[in-house]
């Protein structure tokens, strides 16, 4: 067992005092701060009652100014939309009374001008008849007779535009079958070369040919007697250029 | 042409531009085989069925032996100018000559020419008969197609008539 010593006995009483003093010290200061606590809680749960007293109050307000606001506007509307239907009655009732008047007066006027014109036209159909009448009255013979000059002109006028027509037809006849003559003139030789190689070609046979170039060659013969020096120098202008 | 009638030069045996081309062609080949040793210049004058022949008959009796050679060759290159040397002259016909044209040709070229030609034969059946002949750009047309058209320029009108 361990001995301690007096002065490690003092010291532990006097630790011993200090924790217990320690002690008490914290749990007054535990129940002060609860205290603090609670009533900061109270405090703070009236604030924030209060402060929703407090927006109700401001909501309510603002509803009843809205709803004045709006109660006033809709009035204004309403009497806004009145004067003006009042208005647009108004001139629409003095439009219409003007453009039946306008109206009235123009139908009034056409038909006096109508009126008028018919009787100036009936007036001078009257007058334009009458002066006709009267101008085929008067010169009914010199009429007579420019109707009679006029229809021997025609007549003279269309014998000559259909002698005309004949001549023209007469001469294009006439270009017609010289033409066709002239054709048939050139090709009178085709024909006859065509008939003759048609006849020829199947007619004459070996001892033919024979005979016409023997034929052909005395008609050669002719024609070197004629000029003999002439051939044969042609022949030798032949050899000639052949040897070179 | 082949013929057994003996004539007096090899050149006698030559009537047309074709027998010109045929005998030069052949004379030029025995030229070429003319110094060989062995049996190529009998080959070559056999081998032309036309004119080797006609050749042999104006060749020395020993054209086949080597001494003959050099004269042989002489008389060749002598043969072959006359050849180049005869004049053309161009003939149309209406038909292929045959030998009795070709004949006929050939006195006509003696007897009125008085001189060895060679004839250019061209077939046109157009013409339809007869000859033309062409010497030296001087056309002579003795043709029946020439004497057809005479014939209807003289007739014009009365053919025109029976046609119209």
């Amino acid at each position: 067992m361990v001995e301690l010593s007096y002065t490690t006995y003092i010291t532990l009483f006097i630790g011993i005092v200090i924790l217990c003093g320690l002690l008490v010290y914290v749990t007054i200061s535990y129940f002060i701060s609860m205290k603090s606590l609670r009533e900061t809680n109270k405090r703070r749960e009236e604030l924030l009652s209060r402060a929703q007293n407090d927006y109700q109050e401001i909501i309510s307000a603002a509803q009843k100014k809205a709803d004045g606001i709006i109660m006033q506007a809709t009035k204004i509307n309403q009497e806004t939309e009145s004067n003006l239907n009042q208005a647009v009655i108004n001139i629409s009732e003095k439009e219409e009374e003007a453009i039946r008047t306008k109206s009235e007066q123009v139908i009034n006027n056409f038909e006096n001008k109508l009126r008028e014109l018919n009787d100036n036209n009936i007036n001078l159909f009257k007058t334009t008849s009458d002066d006709f009448g009267k101008f085929v009255n008067n010169h009914f013979d010199e009429v007579k007779k420019i109707l009679q000059d006029q229809t021997m002109e025609s007549k003279k006028l269309a014998e000559e535009k259909i002698q005309g027509e004949y001549d023209a037809l007469e001469k294009e006849l006439a270009g017609y079958k010289e033409a066709q003559i002239k054709k048939i003139d050139e090709n009178v030789y085709q024909i006859l070369f065509n008939i003759s190689k048609i006849a020829f070609g199947r007619g004459l046979n070996l001892e033919n040919h024979e005979a016409l170039v023997n034929e052909a060659l005395e008609e050669a013969k002719k024609l070197s007697n004629s000029s003999p020096v002439a051939m044969a120098a042609a022949a030798e202008r032949e050899g000639a250029s052949n040897a070179n | 042409m082949q013929t057994d009638k003996a004539k007096g030069t090899i050149l006698d045996y030559l009537i047309t531009e074709e027998d010109r081309r045929d005998i030069l062609s052949l004379l030029s080949d025995v030229e070429e085989n003319l110094f060989k040793t062995d049996d190529s210049l009998k080959n070559v004058i056999g081998s032309n069925a036309r004119f080797g022949r006609i050749l042999t008959e104006f060749l020395p009796p020993d054209w086949q032996s080597p001494e003959s050679s050099e004269t042989i060759g002489s008389m060749i290159m002598g043969i072959k100018n006359e050849i180049v040397a005869i004049p053309t002259v161009n003939v149309v016909l209406a038909i292929m000559a045959n030998e009795k044209i070709l004949s006929m040709l050939e006195s006509f070229a003696r007897d009125e020419l008085g001189k060895k030609v060679l004839f250019k034969i061209d077939v046109n059946p157009d013409i339809i008969g007869g000859a033309i002949f062409i010497i030296d750009g001087n056309y002579l047309d003795f043709s029946l197609l020439r004497k057809l058209n005479e014939a209807a320029i003289q007739k014009r009108d009365q053919i025109n008539a029976l046609i119209g």
